[in-house]
């Protein structure tokens, strides 16, 4: 017999060791190549940067167009959207730049427009300055006696700078501590912009620059002005200045918005326009934001992953995913231990409904559920109804107790009476049905051993699918099931003794040694 | 009975656990390798019908002059329900069956009749709005496996014979004959005890006796799975328990081999007192405690049996033949 049926057992052997191969190879390759994480649910930082924009409508055609960032190889963009209701949006892609642009028939009175980027992988520092060299830019007049002043403040540096680079570093340094120099204090008076002095202060030298940009996402703000930096053409390459430090290069954790000499917000139809910036820090799972590194997502490996999906289904898979794992356990403990359920995979379903409303309420209210059920089950048996009508009686029962155990418990402020309803109704007027009958037949004893097999799998299934670690692997690496799969695939073959029946046949084995 | 119970529970705790290697040198069946080295192995599934449906089996075993209960009438719809009053104008004795029950549920015996009013052997009254009640929960599937539809089946009653007094506390015995291949392998009886109330089934206390091949007497009995020499309520002791016609029990049982074209078949066997053995029903799906019954595993039995030539076909004569000398006590 043996060697009859393990012959017929090899094809499947076969495939049980593909299965396995296939997804320890698939779970592998995801968790070295592409950084997957394995275990806890990883967690990156995201960053949610928000432009607000403000301004009074004329009660004209409105036109509003923002410049905004792009992706590029210092940040990745995980979302962008605008709220701005009654607009309607659009991107455009401009040799100046990227542009956001809201347009609206006519408006009035103080209008806001929200334009949100989630962010991540900011690293900063990385962004390519180089560009052909601009043209050597028309020296700018100012008015005396303020030329004066700006002439010998340029002079005084050029004499003690080597080149453009050192002139630029210098004239910068002074420029953040404008407090303690005469002659800019006197400028500041002609000119109050920081920024725009200093641009006209190098045009003087005759050395370009341009205007850029950016957000700081070193820490949360709210409702702050964009910060404005100064990009240097220092004979050979361009060097990023920050006025207010002094500082050269771009500072840490830096979102370039926009470079360039094209505004950052234009408004037609509407005055005292005005844009702030809030940013907030916030974690997201590792395994999200790997697919959204452009160089991954061309894997064929990821047009198969669930989270290319939106985000509402995402979340049904994560409980599908969870499933075979429950679907193991009920194989396990019926052909391996031998432990009896009543309706096989009842305990499945269960532990679903536990999921929601978490286990010790979740059992309260199935007991409650149950108990009313069979007490009214009583007395409907003594209407002899026939089958189907019984049943049928029985599911309007147990709504109408559910119903009841919700509006009770509200009444009570007690919230989670109210997830009564993710049990599965007609499963629980099957199990009453049954259970009444059997508590005729067999007695109140069986159908108690029946119900807790079923509930003592039930929390086993519930205890595995709430768990996050393995909810997070089941659902980052589905492939598991494979290995899930072969593994039930086995145990359908598996002709060994179930652990009950080593107590069962006990006794016999006992006495056949004393027969001996 | 609660206190005995709590009392069972008491004992059997911490439970004794066999090793897997006792229990595989015994040759103890285990549930996972029936249902897959013999169940699914050897039953062709579209089979079932046959012995899941009781008016099938007993239409094939009419054909093929298999002793069984004779017949009185199926009744298939409800609006046949009042014709089987008129099926059962003259009888006062019978029995009404689910055709697709199991363990015995839903099975009606009327063993006295006084008019219009129906007796169980209980002395229980039955009245007519009871017995078309009773078909009526019949048909919408109320016994049946999974509540489907079905069908109600009624027989007549058995005259039981008196082999068994003493040894059952409420009804008559059956025996179970488990036939492997067409060869009988193994026999057992299920008798009632006051703790059992009355039911044949083992967890609740009935005794299990196991029926030795060659002779047709009482080899071995348990209650709760330990070995017992006396009846429990009569004290009437087991070694003087003899299956009278016992060959013939054998042989109607081995012949439905034939007659299902099941490899792996239960069959329960009844002793009438005017007709001889008939058969009751056919398993398709047999249990294992008739190993406890025996004290003894099935695994060797069955192993030899495979081991035959099966090539010759030999006749439910010599088959039986061959299981009563090879599997004598």
């Amino acid at each position: 017999m043996s060697s009859s049926s393990s012959g017929k057992k090899w094809p499947l052997y076969l495939g049980v060791a593909f299965l396995v191969l296939l997804g320890s190879w698939s779970i592998y390759k995801k968790a070295t190549v592409y950084g997957y994480s394995l275990t806890q649910r990883a967690q990156e930082p995201v960053w949610l940067v928000e432009a607000a924009i403000s301004f009074r409508a004329d009660g004209e055609p409105v036109k509003v167009s923002l410049a905004v960032p792009k992706d590029s190889s210092a940040f990745h963009i995980l979302d962008e959207k605008s709220i701005a209701p009654g607009y309607s949006v659009s991107l455009q892609e401009q040799d100046s730049g990227r542009r956001a642009i809201w347009s609206k028939r006519s408006a009035e009175g103080p209008q806001k427009i929200f334009y949100r980027l989630d962010v991540f992988d900011a690293v900063g520092g990385q962004v390519l300055l180089q560009q052909d060299p601009p043209p050597t830019p028309n020296k700018p007049r100012f008015e005396e006696p303020y030329n004066t002043t700006a002439l010998d403040l340029v002079a005084s540096i050029h004499e003690r700078s080597a080149d453009d680079d050192s002139f630029a570093s210098e004239l910068i340094r002074q420029i953040s501590q404008y407090k303690r120099n005469e002659a800019l204090q006197t400028l500041l008076e002609l000119d109050p912009d920081l920024v725009s002095l200093t641009r006209k202060l190098l045009a003087l030298e005759g050395i370009p620059s341009r205007l850029t940009r950016g957000v700081s996402l070193e820490k949360d703000s709210r409702l702050e002005p964009m910060r404005q930096l100064i990009d240097i053409y220092t004979g050979d390459a361009w060097e990023l200045f920050d006025p207010t430090t002094g500082k050269k290069g771009i500072p840490s954790r830096f979102l370039l918005w926009q470079r360039g000499e094209s505004s950052l917000l234009d408004v037609e139809g509407g005055r005292g326009s005005k844009v702030s910036v809030s940013v907030i820090q916030k974690a997201r799972p590792t395994n999200e934001l790997i697919l959204k590194r452009k160089d991954l997502t061309e894997s064929a490996l990821w047009d198969l992953s669930v989270y290319t999906l939106p985000i509402k289904e995402q979340n049904v898979f994560k409980k599908l995913f969870v499933i075979p794992l429950g679907a193991l356990i009920v194989v396990i403990v019926r052909n391996l231990i031998g432990f009896k359920t009543s309706g096989t995979f009842m305990p499945i379903l269960l532990a679903l409904a536990f999921l929601e409303t978490k286990l010790l309420p979740g059992l309260i209210i199935l007991f409650v559920m149950i108990a009313a059920g069979l007490g009214i089950r009583s007395y409907l048996s003594k209407l002899n109804l026939l089958l189907v009508p019984r049943i049928s009686v029985g599911i309007i029962v147990v709504i109408f107790i559910m119903a009841a155990m919700s509006i009770i418990s509200f009444k009570m402020g007690l919230e989670t009476g109210m997830r009564v309803t993710f049990f599965p109704m007609i499963i629980i007027a099957w199990t009453i049905e049954r259970m009444s009958i059997a508590a005729e037949e067999q007695g109140i004893r069986e159908v108690l051993i029946q119900l807790g097999g079923s509930l003592f799998v039930a929390v086993i299934v519930y205890l595995t699918m709430s768990n996050k670690h393995i909810t997070h692997f089941m659902y980052a690496f589905p492939e598991a099931n494979l290995i899930i799969l072969g593994i039930i695939l086995l145990l359908g073959v598996y002709t060994g003794y179930r652990l009950t029946e080593l107590h069962r046949f006990q006794p016999l084995v006992e006495n056949t040694k004393k027969g001996e | 009975m609660n206190i005995d119970w709590l009392k069972r529970l008491k004992e059997s705790f911490p439970p004794k656990l066999a090793s897997v290697r006792s229990l595989r040198q015994d040759g103890v069946l285990g549930m996972n390798t029936r249902n897959h080295a013999y169940i699914q192995a050897y039953n062709d599934r579209k089979l079932y019908p046959i012995v899941d449906d009781k008016t099938q089996t007993k239409k094939l075993a009419i054909r093929h002059k298999i002793p069984t209960p004779d017949l009185i009438g199926i009744i298939n719809f409800q609006h046949q329900v009042p014709s089987a009053l008129e099926l059962l104008k003259n009888k006062s004795e019978f029995v009404i069956k689910p055709a697709k029950g199991s363990a015995g549920k839903g099975i009606l015996v009327i063993s006295k009749r006084e008019g219009d009013l129906y007796f169980k052997p209980s002395g229980a009254k039955v009245t007519k709005a009871d017995l078309t009640r009773h078909i009526s929960n019949i048909l919408s599937g109320l016994y049946s496996l999974g509540g489907v539809t079905d069908s109600a089946m009624i027989e007549e009653i058995i005259q039981f014979t008196d082999t068994f007094d003493g040894y059952s506390y409420q009804g008559v015995p059956d025996i179970r004959i488990i036939v492997f291949k067409g060869y009988p392998v193994m026999a057992m009886s299920r008798l009632s005890t006051e703790a059992s109330d009355g039911k044949a089934n083992l967890h609740q206390g009935a005794v299990g006796v196991g029926i030795d091949l060659a002779t047709g007497r009482a080899r071995y009995a348990v209650q709760f799975d330990q070995s017992i020499k006396r009846h429990p309520d009569t004290g009437k002791p087991f070694d003087q328990l003899k299956i009278p016609l016992w060959d013939e029990h054998l042989l109607i049982a081995t012949r439905c081999y034939e007659m299902a074209g099941l490899g792996y078949l239960g069959a329960d066997v009844v002793l009438d007192r005017v007709r001889g053995p008939l058969i009751l029903e056919l398993n398709a799906r047999p249990g294992l405690a008739i190993q406890t019954a025996n004290g003894l595993g099935l695994q060797s039995r069955l192993s030899r049996i495979e081991s035959l030539d099966h090539e010759t076909p030999r006749t439910p004569e010599e088959r039986v033949d061959f299981s009563k000398k090879e599997f004598a006590a």
